[in-house]
């Protein structure tokens, strides 16, 4: 209740020495003004607790002091007298010892509420360190994953297919040398050359499966065209791309994650949205390029599975590795959106000739 | 001449490749490989001084672009002919690798039995590329969409050919709206019209007709 003070309190110390001050003195006055027979020492109490809380401890026994000698001056001042001449210094004593005790407790609280704050600061610290260090943990593990995959799929496609390129020749040159001695053998060394031949194109496809984005502007386009059709034939349902003019991204990383986003979407509407027909758009838009994946399934649920919503966080999570905004939503016609929108800054590139 | 072995300069860099296609080449008696070379530079420097008859050429290299490769190779005389062998898909490479001035397209995986074919066919002086990509070819040719001719751009209005020339160009989207100041929904509204009058379905195909179309303008 008290949070506002933090952010005064700093620069605006002197301020709260003047307005104690001030009060003290207004209070005073009136004091005076309404004679000695009511007292007023309750309004002290504010700019006590101003003095308390936003200057100090020592400042405000000084404004317990300060207010007690005003208010007993002016009551001295209206020239009333006292059965006793000691009656307005005993009271004046008595409310003194009042403010004190009042300063000690709320110095007490505010020390208290100054640590609990503190404490509440270093926590929350932590744990946006914690946070901060989990989300790299999360990047990382997407970038190594991304990594390995395209690694294998280097190997796969170069070492791997160039080996058995040379296999395939070898077997070859084997066949053309039984045949030219006429030996029946001839069409099982060709069948090992088919055979070879077939795991370089197996080797191929998985390749590509792990890597499907070539290294070139256009590549996501061509990429998500072809995963709108493997999709369709795979998933036995309607996939389509959506594409009016050619959209370029320079970036193979960032290709890369809003290829892995439409394929999450698109696993995630046929496994728990059950949906017939999907549709991939991929649009310029003014602020940026967006990425829509919108599908006629149940929509996202109100308790996310586990699966999805792991799913939706990853999705989200390669979103924001590429400084893009992703949003998922239910529409009301039924059905679900997931948008990616990259910011034309995020994938500017000066014009040719420029 | 006739009792002389056609020359051939491997360039690959993967030995396996090299040696079993060497093999396979000296099994026939009339061809001959007469070296190789695992990088461009080295390729380019050894064909200057053996002179092949034809060059079979890998486009992945160690350093260097096989592309690059065969456009160098262009100047050297007498002339090689270039045979590509590739992992890499046709649908890449192939016209890429033909405009550099290959005159066959081999990919990888149906090497053994296209090798000899291919150099035989080149030795002829004819093109040789696998049967989909030739229909594929003759198809745009019948289309009018031929490299030679151009896509029928004629059919285009003028707006519309401005866009095709910036596309091809390489300008994307939101450049083209601010370069002829309309908006990225017009860019878009023309890209679907150039689309249905070239008879284009997909924005990649608009986007390759568009850079063919403009490198072709360029080398005229």
């Amino acid at each position: 209740m008290f949070g506002w003070h933090t952010r005064l309190e700093p620069q605006s110390r002197p301020l709260f020495v003047l307005a104690a001050l001030v009060i003290v003195i207004g209070v005073g006055v009136v004091d005076y003004a309404t004679g000695w027979e009511l007292s007023l020492s309750v309004f002290y109490l504010l700019a006590l607790g101003l003095a308390t809380w936003f200057v100090g401890k020592g400042f405000a026994f000084f404004i317990s002091v300060l207010s007690v000698a005003v208010s007993l001056a002016g009551d001295l001042a209206t020239g009333q007298r006292y059965s006793s001449r000691l009656v307005p210094w005993w009271n004046a004593s008595i409310v003194l010892v009042f403010y004190v005790v009042v300063v000690s407790l709320l110095a007490k609280l505010r020390a208290l509420y100054g640590e609990l704050e503190l404490r509440v600061k270093q926590r929350t610290a932590a744990l946006s360190d914690e946070m901060a260090e989990r989300e790299r943990l999360e990047r990382e593990l997407l970038e190594i994953s991304e990594r390995e995959q395209r690694r294998i799929s280097h190997d796969l496609h170069d070492s791997l297919g160039q080996h058995l390129t040379g296999a395939a020749l070898a077997g070859q040159v084997l066949e053309e040398k039984l045949s030219t001695r006429g030996l029946p053998e001839a069409a099982d060394a060709n069948k090992v050359v088919e055979l070879i031949e077939e795991g370089i194109a197996i080797s191929r496809k998985l390749a590509k499966g792990l890597h499907p984005i070539e290294m070139q502007a256009d590549g996501l386009m061509q990429a998500l065209e072809e995963l709108a059709a493997t999709s369709s034939e795979l998933l036995k349902v309607s996939c389509r791309f959506e594409c009016d003019s050619p959209v370029l991204i320079r970036d193979a990383a960032t290709s890369g994650h809003m290829y892995r986003i439409a394929q999450e979407a698109i696993s995630n509407a046929v496994k728990h949205g059950k949906a017939r027909n999907i549709t991939i758009q991929l649009e310029t838009l003014d602020d940026g390029i967006a990425l829509r994946l919108k599908d006629d399934g149940s929509g996202l649920p109100d308790v996310l599975p586990r699966t999805a919503g792991m799913g939706l966080r990853i999705m989200s999570h390669r979103a924001g590795m590429i400084g893009a905004i992703f949003t998922a939503r239910r529409e009301d016609s039924g059905g679900t959106t997931v948008t990616c929108l990259l910011r034309h800054e995020d994938n500017a590139k000066k014009l040719p000739g420029e | 001449m006739s009792n002389q072995k056609t020359t051939i300069f491997l360039v690959d860099d993967h030995p396996l490749v090299r040696e079993w296609l060497t093999n396979l080449i000296h099994q026939q008696p009339d061809l001959v490989v007469c070296g190789e070379a695992e990088t461009a530079a080295e390729a380019l420097e050894a064909m200057a001084r053996k002179k092949p008859d034809v060059a079979i050429v890998d486009i992945s290299l160690k350093s260097g672009s096989g592309i690059g490769l065969i456009k160098d190779l262009r100047t050297l005389r007498p002339p090689v002919a270039v045979i590509v062998l590739s992992m890499h898909d046709e649908n890449l490479y192939a016209e890429r690798a033909l405009r550099a001035g290959a005159r066959g397209y081999i990919m990888k995986r149906e090497t053994s039995k296209k090798i000899i074919a291919a150099v035989r066919q080149v030795l002829e002086g004819k093109l040789y590329l696998s049967g989909r990509l030739t229909a594929l070819f003759a198809e745009r040719f019948l289309d009018g969409n031929t490299p030679p001719l151009g896509p029928s751009v004629g059919k285009l209005s003028d707006r519309e050919l401005e866009v095709f020339q910036l596309l091809g160009q390489g300008y994307e989207t939101r450049q083209i709206a601010e370069h002829l100041h309309v908006s990225m929904k017009t860019v878009q509204a023309f890209c679907a019209r150039i689309k249905e009058k070239l008879n284009l379905t997909t924005a990649t195909e608009l986007l390759r007709e568009a850079i063919r179309w403009h490198e072709n303008q360029q080398a005229q």
